[in-house]
């Protein structure tokens, strides 16, 4: 027991991701923030939350169930994590209501967007949502009943339902009947108003017309719920020789999986509160009394509302890269230089054009892809199935083990295949996370490559949410590396030497332990060593003990981690060189950059795999180093700011805790801002230059 | 739009069946497009059991299937684009054609077996590069090691020229078939392993150690490996030079160590962890043999040499034209042969033979058999000037002649034993042996060098300043008043009759007057 209460030199991973969640809603409880950009941020920490608790808790629960209890790093075993988390996620939700209920709803009401109280509308509204009731919900919701005995009907995941109390016909026992939500309408009703926007709530409106479903019975009470089912299941590919029919089962079994959470209305009677446990088999500790509408993720719609341009943040829309010139051929500016792309200030279109021109292109014949996350309607998909119904070799690997993304990756895998795309479903036993896109074209000189890296997905919409990186290029090496990854994934060959990338699962861990160590090598030997890495999570512990190894050769590191983060800084003896923040803005930090200084040589790399064991073991994952100088300028300057931000970052303390780092000095600065407004500047630049004038001879005077 | 400029070369090897592609540039320069290698066990099967196993068909089908996706990807004609050979693990198993056949069905892609002497000269035009570019190691004497599965092919080079080249029956997985089923012990398996590759080193030919002592190049996949842990940021397209004693350490580190844990440890095929061991050890043992404390390692392949070949449209260059015949030379010179005579019949020969070209339409590659019969047709006098022709064609059959494969020696055999009495006939068991192509190469050679030999018969070199033209339907032969014409005019009723039958020409001497 002594050696329990050691403080641990690593953080917890699971009660680290609280503490981003945490952050996220710090931002959306900032006063100064335009009321609908803080409403954004808390449903951002309501989905967050609804992952957490599908995949992480999920998980804990499985460990548990099993009877495991293998400490992780920090020295938390499974059950003690359990009872930590639901404390903190408590917490949480107090918070999240509190400011929703206390500070955004008024503010909101204040501003116009009213939240209407069922029973006290005006005529016009009455009329409104009675014609709504009457021609859409009452035939759309059908009740069901839940009997003691037999089988119960199935209760989906996250979505609301409504618990209905009302008297059986022995004496002193209630019936429980169910009245799901589900793609009954939306769950914010826009309802006539004279000024402003007016709305009120499903469940409200159901409430109200409540009776008309239940003739002759006394309702005795009436709860919004919803619950959540664990998700953390994944398939057994040894015993699935199909992966495609293997994950429409997974997708099938977590409809059914158990329930690990309970959200509910706090007024919610104990007598109601214990029936609904019950048929859930779930306890008070899985139970959330929530002091206002369940789901605040539903609100995201709200703060992308129409109009009422003075309560959001001002846009800042993507610019044109000003390395790309929009109406020449992509392929040809890649190979006359590489192209840095920073999404979301620099526009995702570059990207999609790369592989619209390759697909139309009569010269290329290849274009090899993964797909992880996709948006709806996808150009790139678009793009792939046209190349391939020209004829083109077409290889895509959709993952199909990516989580929450599974239905959408089946479907569209077997419109690839249909196109006569040759499509692989993802490596057995990994998951294939890589952002890489090879287009193989004929030249006049020979075959020519150009390759796309990336450490965000494939996915134009997210692209406008998420930072990241992009390269575009056509150095051979870095191409036939590429060639190279996919000659190993689709199992063409056993792997390879790589010349410059570098993969996980085989080499990535070793490769960056071997750049650290190279970093505490040159930093004895006299050299100042550097090393500056962002990332969404740092949990790898043979990486975190290789940084307390440098940070004790006194090497100043630091550290950009937005989201997880395992390792302590300012420890003394251990960790007194490292530094560690974390970017909350706008944007969802998303990218990974790491830097080493080695000598003055430096060494850049951007890559799609974060410093977890899940991406180095368990993932196809590509580091890939950035030659081009002009490219490792950029990177390097990205790097810098990020580190510098003082307005929008946290600095990780060693006791764990995150705080706001102060301005310091008069010049505050906040990364994305300036990255956005770089953006700006340099498009308007290129505009410019671009810009088709007429100039008119004039008579000489 | 052609495919001409890129070629693809496959090698069937003992524990791995690997691929490249490459595009030939428009300056001759190689750029590697793809690189695959895929495990199979075919030195296990064979060196153990003598034959191929259906599993390890079915992996090799597999195998060639996955590279056909690739192949027509960059649209490549199976049969025109792409090489594919394999060595001694398919060529000496007892179902090679029924194995090779079975991947021709699957792929499409014939693969041809091919020989030590074979892969010893893809293995010079491979390295041949590297060795030229270091200058003072190219006066040098210099052995090139390679060990495999199944066989072991040293090359030694003298001074740029090819002094010898051997091909053993000794490689590791023959080791490891001997010690199955022992159950020894590590130690015990070093032991062994060290006695065992002694013992061949000892047996080796002398011309190995008992001259210069050479430098060392060794290759291979295990040497490939080695180098890179020596030397993480080397990109093989230079000789390594390495200390013997890093190699020792490679071997303590890797021999205790199971295959398994080598493949786990070091991202390596379980067939190639299982010999890694071993074939360090032989290459240690054999630099420790020639009391060296550097050798050079290579990442030259079987691969490069057949790349370097493709991207010569499968000609052999002059360079290795002029190896062949050092190489012959060196032969001839060992058994004594009269060499001024050899290079006389020699040049007269090709004199015939482009003369010639018209009728006999054949190439320089048949040109280079020709001349190597030339140097080599009296080497049989080492035994007995009685039937030397045939004692030449016994010595050229068993001699590793650098850069001829199995079938040109025994073809440059038959045409040096052709060069006196007999003619070609059907009931020569090795001549009637021969495909009808093949025989009619041999009459057309042998009817040259026949005629050749007889212009030089004193031996005194006098003929080799004639000259040869055609008229009507002779073959003039002008020569010099002061030759020893009646010996040469005896030889040539006696030899030219070969010549006249397969060319319809009659062969005349024709005497130039000298000027006084």
């Amino acid at each position: 027991m002594a050696a329990d209460k050691k403080k641990s030199i690593y953080l917890n991973r699971e009660l680290s991701w609280m503490a981003f969640n945490q952050r996220v809603l710090a931002e959306a409880c900032e006063q100064d923030s335009p009321v609908l950009e803080r409403l954004k941020f808390l449903a951002i920490t309501a989905s967050n939350l609804d992952e957490f608790f599908m995949v992480r808790i999920g998980g804990l629960h499985s460990a548990c169930k099993a009877g495991r209890r293998k400490k992780e790093i920090s020295g938390l075993t499974p059950r003690s994590q359990l009872i930590q988390l639901e404390k903190k996620a408590r917490s949480m939700y107090q918070e999240q209501y509190n400011c929703f209920i206390n500070q955004i709803e008024p503010e909101l009401q204040r501003s116009g967007i009213k939240h209407c109280d069922v029973n006290t509308l005006t005529a016009a509204q009455q009329i409104f949502i009675s014609s709504l009731f009457s021609e859409e919900l009452f035939a759309c919701i059908t009740p069901m009943q839940i009997s003691s005995k037999g089988r119960q009907p199935l209760i989906h995941g996250l979505s609301l339902y409504i618990a209905i109390r009302t008297n059986a016909e022995k004496p002193g026992s209630d019936l429980l009947t169910l009245m799901p939500l589900k793609n009954v309408a939306r769950r914010i009703i826009a309802i006539p108003s004279k000024n402003g926007y007016s709305y009120v709530l499903l469940e409200d409106v159901v409430k109200k017309y409540i009776n008309n479903w239940f003739p002759g019975k006394t309702i005795k009470e009436c709860r919004t719920f919803r619950i959540t089912r664990n998700a953390d299941m994944s398939i057994q590919e040894d015993e699935a020789p199909d992966l495609m029919s293997g994950m429409e089962e997974i997708l099938e079994d977590r409809k059914t999986s158990e329930c690990i959470r309970l959200e509910i209305e706090s007024a919610t009677s104990s007598r109601l509160l214990r029936q609904i446990q019950k048929m859930l088999t779930i306890d008070n500790s899985q139970t959330y009394l929530q002091e206002g509408p369940i789901d605040l993720n539903a609100f995201m719609s709200m703060a992308f509302i129409n109009g009422f341009n003075e309560l959001k943040v001002e846009p800042w829309n993507p610019q044109s890269s000003p390395m790309v010139h929009p109406r020449k051929s992509i392929l040809k500016q890649i190979k006359s230089h590489d192209i840095l792309l920073h999404h979301p200030y620099e526009s995702f279109d570059p990207v999609v054009r790369f592989i619209e021109e390759a697909a139309a292109d009569p010269s290329v014949i290849a274009i090899k892809q993964v797909l992880y996350r996709t948006s709806k309607n996808s150009p790139i998909v678009i793009a792939l199935k046209n190349a391939a119904l020209k004829g083109k070799n077409v290889t895509v690997l959709i993952e199909l083990k990516a989580r929450f993304d599974e239905a959408r990756n089946i479907e569209e895998a077997n419109a690839l295949e249909q196109a006569g795309a040759q499509i692989i479903y993802g490596v057995k036993g990994f998951k294939t996370h890589t952002k890489i896109c090879l287009v193989v074209r004929r030249e006049p000189e020979g075959i020519v490559r150009y390759a796309h890296f990336g450490t965000g997905n494939y996915n134009d919409s997210t692209a406008k949410l998420y930072s990241d990186i992009g390269l575009l290029t056509c150095h051979p090496d870095l191409c036939a590396d590429a060639s190279t990854f996919f000659n190993i994934i689709g199992a063409l060959t056993q792997p390879q030497p790589l010349r410059k990338l570098v993969m996980a699962p085989l080499y990535l861990r070793d490769r960056l332990i071997e750049l650290i160590d190279i970093e505490i090598m040159l930093h004895k030997q006299g050299a100042t060593g550097r090393i500056i890495a962002k990332m969404n999570s740092l949990v790898d512990k043979a990486l975190i003990d290789k940084l307390y190894q440098a940070s004790q050769a006194g090497i100043k590191i630091h550290l950009n981690v937005r989201g997880i983060c395992c390792l302590t800084p300012d420890l003394k003896g251990i960790s007194e060189n490292i530094s560690v923040t974390s970017i909350i803005d706008r944007f969802l930090e998303h990218s990974r950059i790491f830097y080493f200084r080695h000598g003055g040589d430096e060494e850049l790399f951007i890559s799609s795999a974060d410093w977890m064991p899940r991406n180095l073991d368990r993932r196809f994952e590509l580091m890939v180093p950035v030659i081009n100088a002009a490219c490792r300028k950029q990177l390097i300057d990205i790097l810098t700011t990020s580190v510098k931000d003082s307005v929008k970052s946290w600095k990780l303390l060693s006791s764990g805790k995150y705080a706001r780092r102060n301005p310091k000095g008069s010049n505050p600065l906040r990364s994305q801002e300036q990255f956005h407004r770089n953006a700006c500047i340099a498009a308007e630049g290129i505009r410019e230059q671009q810009r088709t004038r007429f100039e008119p001879h004039r008579p000489v005077k | 739009m052609n495919n001409t400029n890129i070629k693809a070369v496959i090698d069937l090897g003992s524990v791995s069946v690997r691929m490249e592609i490459v595009q030939i540039n428009t300056d001759g320069q190689l750029q590697q497009l793809d690189s695959l290698s895929q495990s199979v066990q075919l030195g296990r099967d064979t060196f153990t059991g003598g034959r191929i196993k259906r599993n390890s068909i079915e992996q090799c089908v597999k195998a060639f299937r996955s590279f056909t996706t690739l192949l027509n990807e960059y649209d490549l004609d199976l049969e025109q684009d792409v090489t594919a050979v394999a060595t001694s693990a398919v060529r000496e198993a007892r179902n090679c054609d029924t194995f090779l056949e079975r991947l021709y069905v699957a792929s499409g892609i014939w693969v041809q077996p091919i020989d030590g002497a074979t892969v010893n000269r893809l293995t010079f035009l491979g390295v041949w590069p590297l060795i030229k570019s270091k200058a003072k190691l190219l006066q040098k004497q210099i052995n090139i090691w390679e060990i495999g599965g199944g066989s072991t092919e040293v090359l030694g080079l003298k001074q740029g020229q090819v002094h010898f080249s051997h091909s053993y029956r000794f490689g590791s997985y023959r080791f490891r078939e001997k010690i199955s089923g022992l159950n020894l012990s590590k130690i015990a398996e070093r032991e062994m392993a060290e006695n065992e590759i002694d013992g061949v080193l000892r047996s080796f030919d002398t011309e190995i150690y008992n001259s210069e002592k050479p430098r060392l190049i060794l290759m291979g996949s295990e040497i490939r490996f080695a180098a890179k842990r020596l030397h993480p940021g080397w990109n093989g397209t230079t000789l390594l030079t390495a200390n013997v004693s890093s190699l020792l350490k490679m071997v303590d580190e890797f021999f205790p160590l199971s295959a398994e844990t080598i493949a786990g440890k070091y991202t390596m095929p379980l067939e190639e962890a299982q010999i890694l061991g071993f074939t360090l050890l032989a290459y240690t043992r054999i630099a420790q043999r020639l009391c060296l404390k550097q050798v050079y390692l290579c990442s030259v392949s079987l691969r490069s040499g057949l790349l370097a070949r493709s991207a010569e449209n499968n000609k052999w260059s002059a360079e290795f034209h002029r190896q062949v015949l050092s190489s012959a030379r060196q032969l001839a010179a060992k058994y004594h042969s009269d060499l001024r005579h050899a290079q006389c019949v020699e040049a007269l020969a090709i004199n015939l033979f482009n003369e010639m070209q018209q009728e006999h339409k054949l190439t320089q590659s048949h040109a280079l058999l020709l001349r190597v019969a030339c140097l080599l047709h009296d080497c049989g006098r080492f035994i007995s000037l009685s039937g030397h022709h045939k004692h030449s064609q016994y010595l050229i059959d068993n001699s590793d002649l650098f850069g001829l494969s199995k079938e040109e020696i025994r073809m440059v055999g038959l045409i040096a034993r052709y060069h006196r009495k007999s003619e070609p006939k059907p009931s020569h068991p090795e001549y009637s042996a021969l495909s009808r192509k093949n025989k009619l190469i041999i009459n057309k050679l042998a009817a040259i060098l026949r005629v050749a030999d007889a212009l030089d018969n004193p031996h005194t070199q006098e003929a080799e300043q004639c000259s040869i033209f055609r008229k009507d339907e002779q073959l003039c032969i002008m020569i010099n008043r002061s030759i020893e014409l009646n010996a040469t005019r005896l030889a040539l009723r006696d030899k030219a009759r070969l010549f006249e039958q397969i060319f319809g020409l009659s062969v005349v001497q024709v005497i130039r007057e000298q000027a006084r």
